[in-house]
């Protein structure tokens, strides 16, 4: 399994250094807020709660975390 | 160098996109959302959660970030026994925590665990002699008629979190986060600290970050931790409270892919080590014509190894943005997931609605039962919550967001949540909602 993920991240590390460079000035969609990774968050913390509690999974977009009983 | 004057125009608005940029990254003002969250079961359990969120950014681009969210639970919720073609019935303790008595309609049989702080177990003939008081507290009865699904009605705790994020710009290509965090509630405790680090490369295109979490649980079980697979009847207890240590750490590495597309992939590994059981959930043992003669409590193994790889992909098309992500999940205990998940934001002036839609599917544990026989070997481990059997579910929703000046939105999020499994207690639905108010100060 160890090298399926570090042949996964050098794909994807070789394959980010032939994608096109986005110019400084060419950013004023990506700057928008609701561009960005996390935007969501608020709700997110939410969601994740829910999800958490009620299916055997957790973690992804960020750490898994928990800390409830959730029964 | 000759600029003609239409990419003059276009350098202009470039540079007066970054400034505008500098100058809200310069705003020092603080910033809080507020909510009411509620979810709803349908039949079962209920929770309302205030909850408040401050940021502040200064002028070295420090941010601080703090949470503060207080939920209060309260419903019916499946104590892990089987459908049964007769009566069941079943003991609860007051506070969170949920008790099993059973005796069958035809040969009333009493077996008792224990949860709460309190517990008195009594016969099903009241004038029997065996009667066991534990500590002082409520106890009441309830059952579950044949084909239904056990539902211990009395469930109820109360849950207070807090937690505190710093991120610090270290140089113009890195960037460091320190975070803790706290939550208390009736039957468990957790502390937390995270940390890591975010290096910006290629004209900053490219983001990679290395986070780590560590997590001390406490589980402080009502009436004592039950010995796994015991008899409900036995009352075996082995502590009064259990932990749970919790390692994460999460690799992001996140690409502009053009002026308008965006993309994150994620590696995510987390090692859990200690007490995994819900010390309130049994498993019911049948004979051979499928009856309960009796409960144990479930038990699960002490250590847990969960991996994950995410990707997510944002687009932004005309004046919206498109968002989609995909996870694929596996751990130590047999359970794969996948998790499929997408957004639209349409923009409309100072409104904008959000429609939302998540797929979920997970394979069952190894250890997961919907009960066990009385003529089987004890296994080592089992659990009959039909959270860790097959489960599909799917929630569907939207929000709608105000933006009534530059400062203040006030935003609604109404969803329905759908579960369904091999299990009969998997089949419910629910309600996710929230109303949010978001402001400067």
């Amino acid at each position: 399994m160890k090298w399926i993920i570090s042949s996964c991240f050098l794909i994807l590390l070789y394959g980010c250094s032939a994608l096109p460079d986005v110019k400084p000035w060419q950013k004023g969609h990506l700057a928008k807020e609701e561009m960005t990774f996390g935007s969501d968050g608020f709700d997110d913390a939410f969601d994740d709660h829910i999800y958490f509690s009620k299916e055997a999974s957790s973690g992804g977009r960020g750490l898994g975390g928990g800390g409830c009983g959730c029964n | 160098m000759r600029t003609d004057k239409k990419c003059r125009w276009a350098l202009a608005g470039a540079v007066s996109t970054l400034l505008g940029t500098q100058s809200q990254a310069n705003d020092t003002d603080w910033q809080a959302e507020t909510a009411v969250r509620y979810y709803s079961e349908d039949g079962r359990v209920t929770s309302v959660e205030p909850v408040l969120q401050l940021s502040n950014t200064d002028e070295q681009d420090r941010t601080i970030s703090i949470n503060i969210a207080y939920d209060s639970l309260s419903g019916a919720s499946p104590n892990g026994a089987a459908v049964s073609d007769q009566v069941q019935t079943f003991t609860s303790t007051s506070g969170a925590a949920n008790t099993a008595t059973n005796y069958s309609s035809n040969t009333p049989q009493t077996t008792t665990s224990a949860s709460g702080r309190t517990l008195t177990t009594r016969d099903g003939d009241d004038d029997d002699e065996d009667e066991d008081e534990y500590s002082a507290g409520t106890v009441s009865q309830y059952q579950a008629k044949a084909g239904e699904v056990p539902l211990d009605p009395s469930f109820s705790d109360q849950r207070f979190a807090f937690s505190m994020n710093i991120s610090q710009p270290i140089s113009r290509s890195m960037e460091t986060s320190f975070g803790i965090s706290y939550s208390k509630e009736t039957d468990y405790q957790s502390v937390g600290m995270n940390g890591g680090a975010t290096f910006l490369m290629n004209q900053k295109n490219t983001q990679l970050g290395v986070f780590f979490g560590l997590e001390k649980d406490e589980i402080i079980a009502g009436g004592g931790t039950p010995l796994g697979l015991s008899s409900t009847q036995d009352e075996i207890k082995v502590s009064d409270s259990e932990d749970k240590l919790v390692l994460d750490m999460l690799v992001s590495l996140t690409q502009n892919l053009s002026p308008n597309a965006i993309m994150q992939a994620n590696y995510s590994v987390s090692q859990s080590s200690g007490y995994h059981t819900d010390p309130y959930k049994i498993i019911s043992i049948v004979d051979e014509d499928n009856l309960p003669v009796g409960y144990v409590f479930e038990h699960r193994p002490d250590e847990r190894t969960k991996q994950s790889l995410y990707a997510a992909f944002k687009y932004h098309l005309f004046a919206d943005t498109f968002e989609a992500s995909y996870r694929y999940m596996w751990d130590d205990w047999d359970v794969t997931s996948q998790t499929w998940e997408t957004k639209y934001r349409l923009n409309l002036g100072h409104f904008y609605i959000q429609p939302h839609y998540r797929l979920y599917k997970q394979s069952g544990t190894d250890f997961y039962v919907d009960s066990l026989n009385a003529t089987d070997h004890a296994p080592e481990f089992a659990s009959a919550d039909y959270r860790l059997g097959k489960l599909t579910t799917q929630t569907i929703g939207g929000k709608i967001s105000w933006q009534f000046s530059q400062d203040k939105a006030l935003s609604l999020r109404l969803e329905r949540y759908q579960q369904t499994g091999e299990s009969d207690a998997a089949q419910m639905n629910a309600t996710i909602s929230q109303i949010s108010y978001k402001w400067r100060f």
